[in-house]
């Protein structure tokens, strides 16, 4: 049973943000405010200029941020926690330790900070301490609950509620002097219980995963910084255990497709995994002569994984009994190399040229032996099937980005340059006793850059241009005619008010590559947007931010598919029309009271579920109904989501020590023609900042 | 017996210490690292240039602002030249500001001072440093955006690292259009602080596309967290590893489940899977019937998409 919504304190909420949005309308004037006093975003750390305190050669300050978190959700609270997953409770929403004392004896500067523990998916916790010259320790603790049960979207047939962890410390001696060291550890895993799915004959079976990931990773290095040169030699290692451990619930089941006469009566999958990485790092940048950068990497990684199957299935197919065993060996290596370099050189001041160069190249080489057994108790009969499947892969690019830029004024700027990509790859399939089968593909890409930037004391301007083709050789998304262009524009008339566009287009287009079966063979894609920002800083009371992004992207491809064992040519089309609206308003109210009162909604119109496309428009058939052609958009049947997160806060300064808080926000979600996942949920909050 | 042990821990923490600090005498204070710094140390003192960072206070209240600063671990080292110490490494020598009653004109002013200059006097000792040597080449360093313009020297709002304000919020400064990415409904929890810009991307640039961070060495950064995606497999999917996870995958933030690039995962497979020449990606079988329920979610089946140990079709 869902809790009601709290109205009284939602009143309370929509008549301070009513008063905030009038009054700092009513006191507008010339006063200017800093941009750095208006932090728009929650961000997890307080940004307070806390009051230190002396203790010994030490200067300590503390920000203590605690309180109570409500979260009121209506409609699917699998979707709220797939997106959002607040829960309620007690919470320590933000603290700040900081300790600094160039005369101490231990350090020169700590730190502890955290966010989100208690009510909170996302958490983490960051300390360190540092002697200047001597060391610099900083580790770092974030844990994230994953949830994902999200309806409609596959089906629902792959859950997740899970917990990762990640931590790293890292120590580094002598920060900051010509020859220093460090050593450094990581830990990612990974726990929970996660729900699969088991493809078996023509069904979908679900099963239990229960995950059990680490990942530990561990370097050492030295860097070395001399008069014109400097260098980094790093090695590290990762190492990386998977105990999969999948089964079916318990008793006969019946799969994902209705109708049909599969079961599965027992399903027990062992599949540990281990791997390893050794990686090296190995840079050198240095300043040859005063016109002259020199930057180059080496980083090497041979990549390693064995993993072993054992698999037992119990099945029921059509009245027959079915006992299926498998066991399989796998092991992989990966070694892959990537070397670059850049080399700068400025014959004049304003004159500078540049050239980049990065080769990159793997190899994979990997091996799967599979033996299964097929026994039929009633019929007594049982099939032995072996499999030896091995794949060499090798992969290598090289890309090459010459650039040049003058600049005419100290406020003008011009420049251009060419990117040239070559890629190749290689691919051996091959079983035992059949000769491989070779693939090889090899592209040769380039592309053409300009830009400019103009800036003056009260604007600047950008803007980007690449036109040309990108090296994709495996999918069609990175195709061979590309356009890239950006334009940045910023307008601050005076102190307090700014104005900011963005213009950005990326077209992608591959040639036409008709086959017997897909005539048409073409492949397009095209994101074309804009967004308006504009800042007010200038009432004495308050500030106001407000903008809108529009983005529309459509994909046409000309694909081939089958229906009813029929091949046939159509169009995979994929149409959002994107908008994304915000507006925020901040600043004081009555004495030490302030607020903010903020709108975020985005509502898009596209080809999104569950509206799956029919109609008079159907994106598989070779219809063109392509928004940007200019032919009707609404013929598709469209589909969209709203998502609006409405947010206001309240904040009262009790006293130098002191800070009362309160928030509200609320997400809605929903899916528009209809839909299972949408939900509206209240997240109300209110805290004590405590400053000592 | 413990004893013993006691001895042999004391004894290895004596022989670490006298290392490190025998180390640390060797290897002795910081030196000028810069050529220009080390050409202008070892050049004759040029008198009545440089007046040194004393002179400024009589004017520029900022020593205690200034104290808390990592640039200001100079000032109190007297071997040093006022070339390398207190306020004109950056602002220049300052005698004709000075001599002139303070004429703005007469010395660098980051205010007023173009980015090529500003960006110029930073990296005089910050080119060398690994994460900051692509500056200049970088989209940032392309785009004339000047240090200052996320960095606030003398009073910063977040102190690590100077920054004039919290990233994300920085970052938004000028990429509104992330901001929107990010409020996205399926999302990298970057507003919620969990992880910032920075892990993933080097804002001082780097040699890897959109200045992207790298992990183990080669690897993409992706695979910091989704490690479980870096295989190898014994059969990849091989976007994943050619070209990277943003084929599929809006990665800050996208309106579509698992921030894929297309509402439908049939549409998003159909690009590569449909006889298409030159293109790796085989046709889908014949019993695939795309317009039938049954077949339009293609992960139901190929589970482990990104790669499979035992799976060429990535059904496990």
């Amino acid at each position: 049973m869902m809790p009601r919504v709290p109205t009284r304190a939602l009143v309370l909420f929509c008549a301070a943000g009513a008063a905030l949005l009038l009054v700092p309308a009513a006191t507008w004037s010339q006063q200017s405010r800093s941009r750095s006093e208006v932090e728009f975003e929650p961000v997890g750390a307080p940004a307070e200029e806390l009051p230190a305190r002396t203790w010994g050669h030490y200067d300590f300050s503390l920000a203590l941020e605690v309180g109570h978190q409500q979260a009121v959700v209506r409609g699917n609270n699998d979707a709220y926690r797939s997106h959002l997953n607040y829960a309620d409770g007690f919470r320590v929403f933000d603290f700040n330790l900081r300790g600094k004392g160039s005369a101490g004896a231990f350090f020169s500067d700590f730190h502890v900070q955290g966010s989100g523990w208690g009510g909170e998916p996302n958490n983490w916790l960051r300390w360190g301490a540092r002697k200047k010259g001597w060391f610099d320790f900083r580790a770092v603790y974030r844990r994230s609950d994953y949830f994902w049960v999200f309806p409609g979207f596959a089906r629902d047939e792959h859950r997740n509620d899970q917990q990762r962890r990640l931590q790293g410390y890292e120590l580094t001696l002598r920060p900051g002097r010509p020859l220093r060291f460090w050593a450094g550890y990581t830990r990612n895993s990974g726990f929970g219980l996660a729900l699969t799915t088991f493809q078996f004959t023509f069904d979908a079976f679900p099963l239990f995963e229960p995950l059990r990931q680490t990942y530990d990773q561990y370097r050492v290095g030295v860097g070395w910084g001399g008069a014109r040169w400097s260098g980094v030699f790093e090695q590290g290692f990762r190492f990386f255990r998977n105990d999969r451990h999948l089964f079916l619930p318990e008793g006969l089941n019946p799969g994902n497709v209705a109708g049909d006469s599969i079961a599965l009566a027992e399903t027990l999958r062992l599949h540990p995994v281990r791997g390893r990485v050794p990686f090296t790092r190995l840079a050198l940048v240095g300043r040859p002569h005063s016109t002259l950068d020199f930057a180059a990497r080496l980083l090497y990684a041979d990549l390693e994984t064995d993993a072993t199957r054992f698999e037992t299935t119990i099945a029921q197919l059509g009245g027959q009994t079915l006992r299926i065993t498998a066991e399989s060996l796998a092991d992989a290596g990966r070694p892959t190399t990537v070397a670059d370099g850049t080399i700068s050189w400025r014959p004049l001041s304003r004159l500078r040229l540049s050239h980049a160069f990065r080769f990159h190249q793997f190899h994979l080489a990997s091996a799967a032996r599979t033996q299964s057994e097929l026994f039929a108790p009633s019929a007594g009969a049982s099939f032995l099937l072996e499999e030896d499947r091995r794949r060499i892969l090798r992969s290598e690019s090289q890309s090459n980005r010459f650039e040049g830029s003058y600049q005419l004024t100290p406020g003008l700027g011009v420049r251009a340059g060419l990117r040239t990509e070559h890629r190749d790859i290689q691919r051996v399939k091959a079983r035992e006793g059949i000769t491989g089968r070779d693939d090889s593909v090899g592209v040769n890409a380039r592309s053409f850059l300009l830009g400019t930037f103009f800036r003056t004391e009260h604007g600047e301007v950008f803007f980007e241009l690449e036109r040309g083709g990108t090296a994709g050789v495996v999918t069609r998304v990175s195709p061979a005619d590309t356009s890239r262009l950006r334009l940045r524009v910023r307008w601050q008339p005076m102190e307090g008010v700014k104005l900011a566009a963005n213009g950005f287009l990326h077209d992608n287009r591959n040639a036409r590559l008709p086959t017997a079966q897909n005539p048409e063979g073409r492949h397009s894609v095209r994101t074309r947007g804009f967004l308006v920002d504009l800042q007010l800083a200038r009432f004495r009371r308050g500030t106001l931010h407000l903008g809108y992004r529009r983005q529309d992207i459509t994909a046409a491809t000309d694909v081939l598919f089958f229906a009813a064992f029929q091949p046939r040519a159509g169009r995979a089309l994929y149409v959002a029309n994107d908008n994304y609206a915000y507006v925020d308003v901040s600043g004081r109210l009555v004495g030490n009271l302030s607020g903010e009162v903020g709108y975020r909604v985005t509502f898009n119109t596209g080809t999104f579920p569950p509206s799956d496309p029919v109609g008079t428009c159907n994106p598989l058939l070779p219809v063109s109904c392509d928004n940007a052609t200019g032919l009707d958009p609404l013929g598709i049947n469209f589909g969209g989501l709203n998502h609006h997160q409405p947010h206001a806060a309240l904040r009262h300064t009790i006293s130098r020590n002191v800070v009362w808080k309160a928030g509200w926000r609320w997400y809605g979600y929903n899916v528009k023609q209809g839909s299972h996942s949408d939900y509206k949920a209240h997240l109300i909050t209110t805290s004590l900042l405590l400053l000592f | 017996m413990r004893r013993r042990r006691r001895r042999r821990a004391s004894a290895l923490q004596v022989l670490v210490r006298t290392g490190y600090v025998l180390s640390a005498l060797l290897l002795g204070n910081p030196q000028p690292t810069h050529p220009n710094l080390a050409a202008q140390a070892a050049a004759p003192a040029r008198e009545g240039e440089y007046l040194g960072g004393e002179a400024c206070l009589h004017c520029h209240d900022i020593r205690d602002a200034f104290a808390k600063n990592p640039h200001y671990k100079n000032w109190a080292e007297e071997k040093l030249a006022w070339s390398e110490r207190g306020c004109e490494p950056c602002h220049g020598p300052g005698s004709e500001h000075g001599h002139s009653g303070g004429d703005p004109k007469k010395i660098l002013n980051p205010r007023t001072a173009g980015p090529a200059r500003i960006n110029d006097t930073c990296l005089t000792c910050h080119q060398q440093q690994e994460e900051r040597a692509h500056y200049l080449r970088s989209s940032h360093g392309l785009n004339a955006v000047a240090c200052t313009t996320c960095h606030t020297i003398h009073t910063p709002r977040i102190k690590p690292s100077l920054l004039a304000a919290r990233p994300p919020a920085l970052c938004y400064t000028c990429h509104e259009e992330v901001r929107a990415d990010f409020n996205q409904p399926f999302r990298h929890k970057v507003n919620e602080g969990w992880m910032s810009c920075t892990d993933c991307h080097n804002p001082h640039g780097g040699f890897a596309p959109h200045e992207t961070r790298e992990s183990t060495g080669p690897e993409a950064v992706c695979f910091d967290c989704h490690a479980d995606k870096q295989g190898p497999f014994v059969f990849e999917h091989l976007p994943v590893r050619v070209e990277g996870c943003g084929i599929c995958h809006d990665v800050h933030g996208s309106t579509n489940p698992r921030m894929l690039k297309r509402s439908e995962i049939r549409f998003l497979c159909l690009e590569c899977h449909a006889d298409t020449p030159g293109v790796f990606g085989p046709t889908t079988p014949l019993f695939h019937d795309i317009t039938q329920a049954r077949w339009q979610h293609c992960t139901d089946c190929h589970v482990n998409i990104h790669g499979s140990q035992v799976s060429r079709v990535f059904f496990e």
